[in-house]
C-alpha cells in the first residue's frame, strides 16, 4: 500500500471520519512543511508513549499519580465519578468543583457486553474506604449512565453507609453527553446535586 | 425514497460521529431496522434528547432499499422507559429482550411480536422490587415463545411419553425435555429436579411463582437454552449478565 493510502486508512479509522474526510486531512497533510507534519506525528507518538491511565483515580496523564491526585489543594473527601477522563475536563471547565475525580472507563451496558468487572469499580471501592465523605455520581444522564448510578449506589452503601452519595441534579440534557454540556450547566448540575 | 411512519422501539443507541447517534430500533410495520438520527447530539437537537433505549415512539424515517442504514427525521415520543435503569436485573432483562428482538426478527410487520417487547418492557418498569427477577425470566421466556421458540416442556422430545411430576433433562440443543428412559446424548443439558422443573414451567408459562419455589437455578436454564437452541454460532452479549451474581 502506498504511504498515502495508508495514511487515509489511519484516519478513516477514527470515530466520525469517513472516507472524504480522511482524504482531505491527508491531502493537507501533505501540502504543509515536513516539519509540521513531524510534529504532529510526534504528539501522537508521545501520547502513545507516555499517557496512561493514573493508578489512583484512572484518569489519563502523563503522571502517575495524575495531577488532579497530587494536587493538594483539592479536598479528598469528596470524590466525583465519572464515565470517561474527557468528561473531567467538561467539569474543571466549569470551575465549581475542587474534589478528586474517579474516571470507571465506561458505563454498564449488557447489550455492549459491559458489565460491573469491565468498569474500574475495585479501585474505586478501595479509595472510599478511606477519607471520603461524599461521593457525587456525574454518570451521564442515560438509561446507561442511571443504571450504572443505581448500581454504585448499592455498591458503596455496602462498604460504608456513612459516605453521603449525592447525583448531579437534571438539567443536563437527557440522552446527553457530560462532555457537550456547557460550564454554566454543569455548575448548576453541580450545585443543585442531591442525595440519592 | 419512500417515507415511512410506524410505531418503534429504541432497542439500542450508539454515538456515531460527535454530533449523530446510531439507533436500533424495533419498527412494528418493518421488524429491526438500523436508522441515523442526525444531529442527535447537539443540545438542541430537535429529537430533544428522547434518543434512548426502551423508548417507544412514532418513527418517521426514510427507508432505502438495499441500505442498511436509513435517515431517521423525527421520532414523536409516547412513552420513555429511563427507569429500567434503576436496578441491574431490570436493566439486564430489558436488554436481553431487545438483543433478542434485534437478532431473531424478521425484517418485516409483526404486530405480536412489537406487542410482546412492550409487555415485556412494561412489566419490568412496572414490577415490585421483590419480584423483578422473575418478571424478568417470565417476560425473556415470553420473547422467546413470541419468536418460535417455545421450549417443550411436557412431553419428552424423543419418545414423546408425557412428562408429569417426575424430574427430566432439559436437553437445550434438542429445544425441550428428555425423560429418564431415553438415552441421553452428550448435547449440552441439565437434569431438573422435580421442584426445579415445576418453577420452570410456570415461568415459562408467565405464571406467578409461590415462595415455597426456588428460582435459583433458573437464570442459567434460560441463559443456556437460549444460547444452545436460538443463538446457534452467535453469542449474545446479555447473556452473561444472566448469572446469579449480576442478577441477584
Ligand atoms: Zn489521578
Ligand atoms: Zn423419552
Amino acid at each position: 500500500m502506498s504511504a498515502i493510502d495508508d495514511l487515509m486508512q489511519e484516519f478513516g479509522r477514527l470515530p466520525g471520519i469517513g472516507k472524504k474526510t480522511a482524504r482531505r486531512l491527508t491531502y493537507y497533510l501533505l501540502k504543509q512543511p515536513p516539519g509540521d507534519v513531524r510534529q504532529l506525528a510526534g504528539a501522537v507518538e508521545r501520547v502513545a508513549d507516555e499517557v496512561e491511565a493514573c493508578s489512583n483515580c484512572g484518569n489519563l496523564s502523563d503522571e502517575d499519580p495524575c495531577g488532579y491526585c497530587r494536587d493538594d489543594r483539592r479536598d479528598p473527601s469528596v470524590v466525583c465519578v465519572v464515565e470517561e477522563a474527557s468528561d473531567i475536563a467538561a467539569i474543571e471547565k466549569s470551575g465549581h468543583y475542587d474534589g478528586l475525580y474517579h474516571v470507571l472507563g465506561g458505563r454498564l451496558s449488557p447489550l455492549d457486553g459491559v458489565g460491573p468487572d469491565d468498569l474500574n469499580v475495585a479501585g474505586l471501592a478501595e479509595r472510599l474506604r478511606d477519607e471520603v465523605e461524599e461521593m457525587i455520581i456525574a454518570t451521564n444522564p442515560s438509561v446507561e449512565g442511571e443504571a450504572t448510578a443505581t448500581y454504585l449506589q448499592k455498591l458503596v452503601d455496602q462498604i460504608d453507609e456513612e459516605i453521603q452519595i449525592t447525583r448531579l441534579a437534571r438539567g443536563l440534557p437527557v440522552g446527553g453527553d457530560l462532555e457537550y454540556a456547557d460550564g454554566v450547566t454543569i455548575a448548576e448540575a453541580f450545585s443543585g446535586r442531591r442525595e440519592m | 425514497m419512500p417515507i415511512v411512519s410506524t410505531r418503534s422501539v429504541i432497542l439500542q443507541t450508539y454515538r456515531y460521529s460527535d454530533t449523530s447517534k446510531i439507533l436500533r430500533l424495533m419498527t412494528r410495520d418493518h421488524g429491526p431496522r438500523s436508522a441515523i438520527a442526525k444531529g442527535a447530539l447537539r443540545p438542541k437537537s430537535k429529537f430533544g434528547g428522547v434518543l434512548e433505549p426502551f423508548a417507544e415512539g412514532e418513527a418517521t424515517m426514510y427507508l432505502k432499499d438495499n441500505r442498511d442504514l436509513h435517515t431517521l427525521s423525527e421520532f414523536e415520543l409516547i412513552r420513555d422507559r429511563q427507569r429500567l435503569g434503576v436496578d441491574l436485573p431490570r436493566f439486564t432483562g430489558a436488554s436481553l429482550a431487545c438483543e433478542l428482538v434485534m437478532r431473531l426478527a424478521p425484517e418485516e410487520r409483526d404486530d405480536r411480536l412489537y406487542r410482546t417487547l412492550l409487555n415485556a418492557l412494561d412489566a419490568l418498569l412496572e414490577a415490585d422490587q421483590g419480584q423483578v427477577e422473575q418478571v424478568a425470566l417470565s417476560a425473556v421466556w415470553r420473547v422467546v415463545r413470541t419468536l418460535g421458540f417455545t421450549p417443550e416442556l411436557a412431553a419428552c422430545v424423543s419418545c414423546g411419553r408425557v412428562l408429569e411430576e417426575d424430574g427430566a433433562r432439559f436437553d437445550f440443543s434438542a429445544g425441550g425435555l428428555v425423560c429418564g428412559h431415553c438415552p441421553r446424548g452428550d448435547s449440552p443439558g441439565r437434569w431438573l429436579e422435580p421442584g426445579e422443573l415445576r418453577t420452570l414451567r410456570r415461568l415459562e408459562a408467565g405464571r406467578p411463582l409461590d415462595a415455597s419455589l426456588d428460582s435459583g437455578t433458573q437464570p442459567g436454564l434460560l441463559r443456556d437454552f437460549i444460547r444452545y437452541h436460538l443463538a446457534e454460532g452467535t453469542s449474545l452479549r446479555s447473556l452473561e449478565f444472566l448469572d446469579p451474581r449480576a442478577f441477584g
